[in-house]
């Protein structure tokens, strides 16, 4: 066993055999100005790696999660906001209708009388969490003068997929339906969110899309696209790495782990080309040391191919959880490294809100085109 | 100076007065010439009275020319029409050499409320806030 994993429960049983994996918990991997949070104690994260582990028994996983859980919630509620924050129990989704979603409403002050923008903010944490407090929704829907919805979909250790996607889509489905009485615009929405919180929203968007609705774009952070190793990349070990994701997302899946049998709604690129025809504009930044790395850049190429609007960003000497991310996360001290990938982050969600760069006419061309070639 | 006066879109006419130039470089192909100095423009919403047979025409071309300033009309007194227009000015500012951020809306006095709900739609669809309408005629 490698010395990394000794005495983590976690890591129980994984092997890593000479030469397979990198160790980047040394600094010396990072941007010089982004290296803070890189040498993490794995003991910090054991708390989190208990809830997706293998080696924990459900029941454990259930009373762990519950009050970590409910320590989260409780920070949010006690804190005070600067934006109005409403709850409400939405109905399930189509494919999940008895199942109803709680879904909080955030309102900054500085809001129009109607027909707002939206941000459907997906908060992340490796679908063993869900901390509204470590990220900066309230900051986001001020700066962008928007109504924020943040859906509290289910967590992989108390719903397997396709339960989180499924409360997305209730979340959506009903933003949609009622946004005369949230006063939102429902054609300007913009998804959003970090690591799961990215992975979510654009899985989700497959679904939506299947469903007929568009949303003006997503802006993600570090999203997992897919649960598939490949050669060459998910070799690092660090905070959020490839063990925590192969052990996060088995946790999630089960039995459907690394299998082709589902599609883009469980992980982005599982999608194939076909799949991304008429995918929103969509807006990826990632880490050098993503798990998945390999995989974003294979789903960035599906869009473009797809000809979606798209852009891919990634930075040098950066892992899922350093320097680089401290304002777009809203962790750690922010630098002017971070506030200059935050201004280009921020950049990108306005400008969805202020031009539609969505391309409806890359569907019909498509249709056309297989009408030409196959017929009617 | 030259005004140009031609419809746009089949949505209506715009006043257009010559716009400066200037020369700048381009790869592999050297020197172009380029509209410079963007003007504000105004939806001036009238019912269609702006066309090839308004009376004041030669009158409005010399206003535009003066005040360096961009004039589109707009035929239809329709929000979802008007709402066309300021979306054909936001898509079209470079061709039009005119400043986004300095559009306003502008009406006689039969279409002040057509003027003003054109301002509220272009805040709830565009989120652009624009001055409230004013009455305009020559």
């Amino acid at each position: 066993m490698w010395e990394k994993f000794e005495g983590d429960r976690n890591k129980n049983g994984i092997i890593v055999e000479d030469g397979r994996m990198i160790d980047i918990t040394d600094p010396k991997w990072g941007h010089p100005d982004g290296r803070d949070f890189w040498d993490l104690d794995p003991k910090l994260n054991e708390g989190t790696a208990m809830l997706y582990s293998p080696s924990v028994p459900q029941e454990e996983k259930l009373a762990a999660g519950n009050a970590r859980q409910a320590s989260y919630m409780e920070q949010w509620w006690s804190t005070e906001h600067t934006c109005d924050v409403e709850k409400f129990e939405v109905p399930g989704c189509e494919e999940e209708p008895d199942t109803p979603v709680e879904v909080w409403v955030v309102k900054p002050k500085n809001l129009k009388k109607r027909k707002n923008r939206v941000l459907f903010y997906v908060v992340g944490g490796g679908l063993t969490g869900l901390n509204p407090n470590a990220y900066p929704i309230e900051r986001m829907c001020e700066e962008h003068k928007c109504v924020g919805i943040v859906p509290i979909y289910r967590l992989s250790w108390q719903a397997q997929y396709p339960a989180a996607i499924n409360d997305l889509h209730a979340a959506y489905k009903w933003m949609y339906d009622n946004a005369d009485e949230l006063g939102i615009h429902n054609d300007k929405v913009v998804i959003s969110g970090s690591s799961t919180g990215g992975h979510l929203g654009l899985a989700a968007a497959f679904r939506l899309k299947r469903y007929g609705y568009s949303p003006r774009g997503i802006v993600v952070v570090s999203a997992q696209t897919d649960d598939r190793e490949k050669d060459g990349d998910s070799m690092y070990t660090g905070m959020w790495d490839s063990v925590e994701q192969h052990d996060g997302l088995y946790n999630w899946l089960g039995r459907n782990f690394a299998s082709n049998r589902v599609g883009p709604e469980a992980l982005p690129n599982h999608a194939s080309v076909e799949d991304c025809i008429g995918f929103p504009p969509t807006f990826m930044y990632q880490s050098e040391m993503d798990p998945d790395i390999l995989q974003n850049v294979e789903f960035y190429t599906k869009l473009l191919k797809a000809h979606s609007f798209v852009e891919y960003h990634v930075y040098g000497g950066a892992h899922h959880s350093n320097g680089i991310w401290a304002v777009i996360k809203n962790c750690g001290e922010p630098n002017e490294y971070s506030t200059r990938a935050s201004i280009s982050f921020e950049s990108n969600i306005e400008d969805c809100f202020k031009y539609d760069l969505r391309r409806p006419w890359v569907v019909e061309d498509y249709k056309a085109a297989f009408k030409k070639k196959f017929g009617e | 100076m030259n005004v140009d006066f031609y419809e746009y879109n089949g949505l209506g006419y715009i006043v257009d007065p010559e716009s400066d130039t200037k020369v700048v470089t381009v790869i592999l192909i050297g020197k172009q010439t380029v509209k410079a100095n963007p003007r504000p423009a105004v939806i001036y919403v009238t019912g269609g009275k702006i066309n090839e047979s308004y009376e004041k025409l030669e009158e409005l071309k010399a206003y535009c020319a003066e005040n360096k300033v961009v004039y589109i009309c707009p035929t239809s007194t329709d929000v979802d029409e008007l709402g066309k227009t300021y979306q054909y000015a936001i898509d079209k500012f470079k061709d039009l050499n005119i400043v986004k951020e300095e559009i306003s809306v502008k009406a006689d006095s039969e279409n002040m409320s057509a003027a003003q709900e054109l301002v509220e739609f272009v805040l709830d669809e565009f989120d652009d806030e624009l001055d409230d309408a004013e009455e305009f005629s020559l």
